[in-house]
């Protein structure tokens, strides 16, 4: 059974969006928009729709209509295969669906285009091979 | 402009190298001479199990079998480079029985192996006995037969291996000439003539595959091999799901069958590299080499139903060969008596790989004037 | 069983959407497929829906075209792509159907080229394009530090996205001389909308201090796991980097963007004719006046056609569109017809003078060192490919048979251009000769299950 980890991005419990905090001036928020987003450091904006999924057992808050490449990109997890042959670690490269190296696996079918596939709720993502995704 | 050499390989198909690389060693100036542009015709297109079982007559037998250890001689002399250079292993093959007429083809099969004397070479399992030796194969055969023994090579890397050490040994090769004619005077081959020039030999050996009718029908000849085309479906690299290549007992019906529409038997075998390559279509609609979605998808359905986890995963490429299927299934190999030093080496149908090299030895053998290792009777390009 | 229509379109981007509306408008029953979920394409590529923003660059006049198709009875075929042509016009979808049109139109843009370069295959390594749309539509940043190298204007848009979202821009770096870049803006600049455009990206990259340099590339990417430090040079004349002119950053993400290629699958499968066009991205459809390829009833539009733009794009789009309905029987104003053509010359001019300005130099090549990869697929490296060439393989399409390229899930799109490009390098051959690889259906991976449900 995974440990569970605390999810990275958005603190659990608040509810969709999960805001920075209250009483923060207007002028503000928007700065904080810019710089700190609540939605996860890396994600530029807030998102309404949290759902949770599992990266490598491992539960990870996202949102609707997020892609799973988008996401890995969000929690700062760049390598999301090792090639075949070699085993060099590999990632996301075009994002568009063309080059294929972005392949994961879903919900236990291999060689799933991890830049094309929207999250759902209790998907469960491998990155055989792959450690991670970073914590926190 | 002219070239000469002694003898001339028209076509640069895998019986062609063949040709070439045992000629070669022998010392006589040869020239390969292909039309399209390496590797252009039938030899791309393959699956490369050299097997012995699926013969369908003695005769294809009897070449198969000292073609197989023509391959295995091959890849001792190769040593290491045998990997890069042929791809070559020892795989063995399993046949399956999906039903009780494959399980009855199962029969004819083995009875065929102690016929041809190697019983040993064949071994018979019950459906129960099958998971042992591969997992993930449908649950509900009628049963299987383990050729424990059968080869393998990549048939595109093989091609260029038998070309470049066959320019090695002295051979000359050329290809993108576009279209090759055989130029005959006075009843003697003289030699071939392409696009920019001619090709003068005293021999000319044409091994077309497909194309050889058209070849030789200028010259007045008439050849019996009619163009059989074949599908073969490539699947993504993935988890592995099986180690022992894959075919059903009904297979060898569909070689022999005479029938026009598509027959499919099933091939499936993993590459060194992972991907896996799905056969075997059969049919025949002329020289079209494009895709046929409905050949393809009852390849996809036959290969799912022998091995379901297969449903899972996706097709990357496709591609379309042209099989030079013989009225008789019976290869032609030899002299032909219309013109001197004239000779064709063609017509394998689907078993061109596994017996490229006999056809190639015994073409080398009958033009230095020794005799060869069977009786080439059966093969009479003028039958 | 098929569904048909008068006319189906492959690929929603600016191209396929002009043709679907100019085409609509004329009472065509017209079909439209896309593999994203909605229409738009990589340009107009919209943040997902459930999001429920607006993105950074919503304010583009041309985004009404998404608007106007939602108002129009287009058959909408989205979150699903075609993975081949067949005779008649059939186009054969991942979700198990076939449309069959009376035209076809294959709209399916371009993709980028890369550069081969030692640690090119790192994770953090991404062309400049897949960076652009994880910021501007995914709104996610996937690196902190960038370095940005390649040719051509593209460069700029991605590196301003990147520092509107925080994201610190260690340089751009532009592969031919500041020469060309000059020469061109003078000619590009005459346009207001343009001007405004490149004082918008140059006002940002100061602002932020990014160096733009140029007559320089990437060299290396180092790192384990991951890029970590990013190694660039300056190049000489014809490409090749200075020794002694490295520089090295630390960057956590490295965008590489030299230039785009026309997709073309699609067309090659059905035996459209090709021709190798420097100026338009290389391999091209050959296309009559009124976009249609050498194979009756089917037409190119867009990026698949050649390099050109969104503008471009746009008026080709109508165009098909108009020569459909046309050839359907339905009345076309001359003067619409010839006001689209003379613009689209306008338009081909400039794209042309754009794609010869920023053409990659030859010298890039020389970055492809012995063990670099070059098929990311099957791993298979520059040595590798350089000896099968050195003993006499001088085309794309027949090194397959020697070597691993080609033949994995990408279906030979990143590797192809290198072993051209190694071609020329060793042979001397032109890049046209050196060809390319031809291909069959699927010209995308195609789910077995698809292909077992097929009649």
């Amino acid at each position: 059974m995974p440990a569970r980890h605390p999810a990275p991005g958005p603190r659990e419990g608040r509810g969709a969006g999960g805001r920075a905090g209250g009483g923060v001036p207007s002028g503000f928020k928007v700065f904080l928009k810019l710089k700190k987003q609540t939605a996860g450091p890396r994600r530029l904006t807030d998102r309404p729709e949290p759902l949770t999924f599992t990266v490598n057992g491992q539960e990870v808050v996202a949102y609707q209509g997020e892609t799973v490449g988008a996401v890995l990109a969000a929690l700062g997890q760049r390598a999301v295969r090792l090639s075949e042959k070699y085993g060099a670690p590999r990632g996301l490269f075009c994002g568009m669906g063309v080059c294929q190296e972005c392949r994961v696996t879903v919900d236990g079918v291999s060689n799933v285009r991890a830049c094309m596939t929207p999250v759902s709720l209790g998907m469960r993502v491998e990155l055989p091979g792959v450690e991670g995704p970073p914590h926190g | 402009m002219t070239h000469s050499s002694d003898v001339i390989l028209l076509g640069g198909g895998i019986v062609g190298a063949a040709c070439a690389f045992y000629l070669a060693r022998e010392g006589v100036r040869v020239t390969t001479l292909e039309a399209g542009r390496l590797i252009a015709g039938t030899s791309r297109a393959c699956d490369g199990l050299l097997l012995l079982w699926d013969k369908v007559n003695d005769p294809e037998f009897e070449l198969a079998r000292r073609s197989v250890q023509l391959w295995r001689d091959l890849s001792g002399e190769l040593g290491e480079a045998s990997d890069d250079a042929l791809e070559f292993t020892v795989s063995g093959c399993l046949a399956l029985a999906k039903d009780a007429a494959q399980r009855e083809a199962m029969e004819a099969i083995r009875a065929k192996m102690v016929r041809w004397g190697i019983p040993s070479e064949v071994e018979w399992l019950e459906p129960e006995e099958i998971p042992r030796l591969e997992p993930n194969v449908a649950r509900d055969l009628a049963g299987a037969l383990y050729f424990p023994n059968d080869l393998m090579v990549d048939a595109r890397r093989a091609t260029m291996t038998l070309h470049r050490r066959g320019v090695d040994a002295g051979a000359r090769l050329l290809d993108g000439l576009g279209d090759l004619r055989v130029i005959a005077e006075g009843g003697a081959v003289k030699g071939v003539a392409g696009r920019d020039g001619e090709y003068r030999a005293g021999c000319v050996v044409v091994a077309a595959g497909a194309w050889t009718p058209l070849v030789l029908r200028p010259l007045g000849i008439e050849v019996g091999i009619r163009p059989r085309k074949g599908h073969i479906l490539v699947v993504e690299k993935g988890p592995q799901l099986f180690r022992i290549p894959l075919m059903d007992t009904g297979y060898v019906a569909t070689v022999e069958s005479r029938a026009e529409d598509l027959q499919v038997g099933l091939i499936l075998e993993g590459t060194m590299h992972g991907s896996v390559l799905v056969g075997a279509s059969r049919e025949y609609v002329g020289y079209d080499r494009s895709i046929n979605p409905v050949a393809i998808a009852r390849l996809a359905r036959n290969m799912v139903r022998f091995l379901p986890a297969l449903s899972q995963r996706r097709i990357i490429r496709t591609y379309a060969g042209l099989r030079p299927a013989s009225d008789d299934r019976r290869p032609f190999i030899g002299p032909h008596g219309a013109y001197r030093g004239l000779y064709v080496a063609a017509g394998h149908e689907g078993a061109g790989i596994t017996l490229s090299l006999a056809t190639g030895r015994m073409i080398a053998d009958m033009i230095t004037g020794r005799e060869t290792f069977m009786d080439p009777t059966p093969f009479d390009p003028a039958r | 069983m098929d569904k048909s229509y008068d006319l189906v379109i492959v690929g929603a981007g600016p191209a396929g959407v002009a043709a679907a509306i100019t085409a609509a408008r004329y009472g065509l029953s017209v079909g439209l497929i896309d593999e994203y979920p909605e229409p738009g394409g990589q340009y107009f590529r919209p943040v997902p829906v459930a999001f429920r923003q607006s993105g950074p660059h919503d304010d583009d006049p041309r985004r009404t075209v998404l608007e106007e198709i939602r108002e129009l009875d287009v058959d909408l075929r989205m979150g699903t792509a075609a993975w081949g042509l067949f005779p008649e016009r059939r186009v054969a979808l991942l979700d198990g159907s076939f449309l069959q049109g009376r035209a076809v139109l294959v709209a399916t843009g371009a993709y980028e080229r890369s550069l081969g370069f030692p640690g090119w295959t790192l994770p953090g390594v991404m062309s400049a394009g897949g960076i652009q749309l994880l910021v501007k539509s995914h709104r996610v940043l996937p690196g902190r530090r960038v370095l940005l190298s390649g040719c051509g204007p593209f460069l700029l848009p991605v590196a301003a996205d990147l520092l509107t979202a925080g994201a610190e821009v260690v340089a751009v770096l532009e592969a031919v001389p500041w020469s060309r870049t000059l020469g061109f803006g003078v000619h590009a600049l005459a346009s207001a909308d343009r001007r405004r455009q490149a004082r918008g990206f140059l006002a940002t990259l100061l602002r932020h201090r990014v160096p733009y340099v140029h007559g320089a590339s990437i060299v290396e990417a180092m790192g384990e796991g991951g890029v970590r430090r990013a190694r660039w040079a300056r190049l000489d004349a014809l490409g090749y980097p200075l020794p002694g002119t490295e520089r090295e950053a630390e960057v956590d993400l490295v965008g590489v963007g030299f230039g785009f290629i026309p997709a073309i699958e699609l067309l090659d499968t059905a035996d459209a004719e090709l021709v190798y066009d420097a100026d338009r991205g290389g391999w091209v459809p050959a296309l009559t006046e009124a976009l249609e390829t050498s194979v009756p009833g089917l037409f190119a539009a867009g990026e698949t056609a050649g390099i050109g733009g969104v503008d471009l794009a746009l008026v080709e789009g109508r165009i098909v569109g108009l020569e459909v309905a046309r050839r359907l029987g339905q009345s076309v104003p001359e003067e619409e017809m010839a006001g689209l053509h003379a613009e689209r010359r306008r338009l081909l001019a400039f794209a042309s003078a754009l794609n010869r300005t920023f053409a990659p130099p030859p010298g890039l090549t020389s970055l492809l060192r012995e063990d670099v990869t070059v098929c990311r697929c099957d791993e298979s490296t520059a040595a590798e490919v350089v000896r099968v060439i050195d003993r006499g393989c001088r085309h794309v399409d027949s090194l397959k048979c020697e070597v691993r390229i080609g033949m994995g899930s990408c279906q030979g799109r990143l590797c192809a251009p290198l072993c051209a490009d190694l071609i020329v390098r060793r042979t001397g051959l032109s890049r046209e000769a050196a060809g390319r690889l031809h291909l069959r259906p699927p010209v995308r991976p195609v789910p077995v299950t698809t292909l077992m449900s097929m009649p």
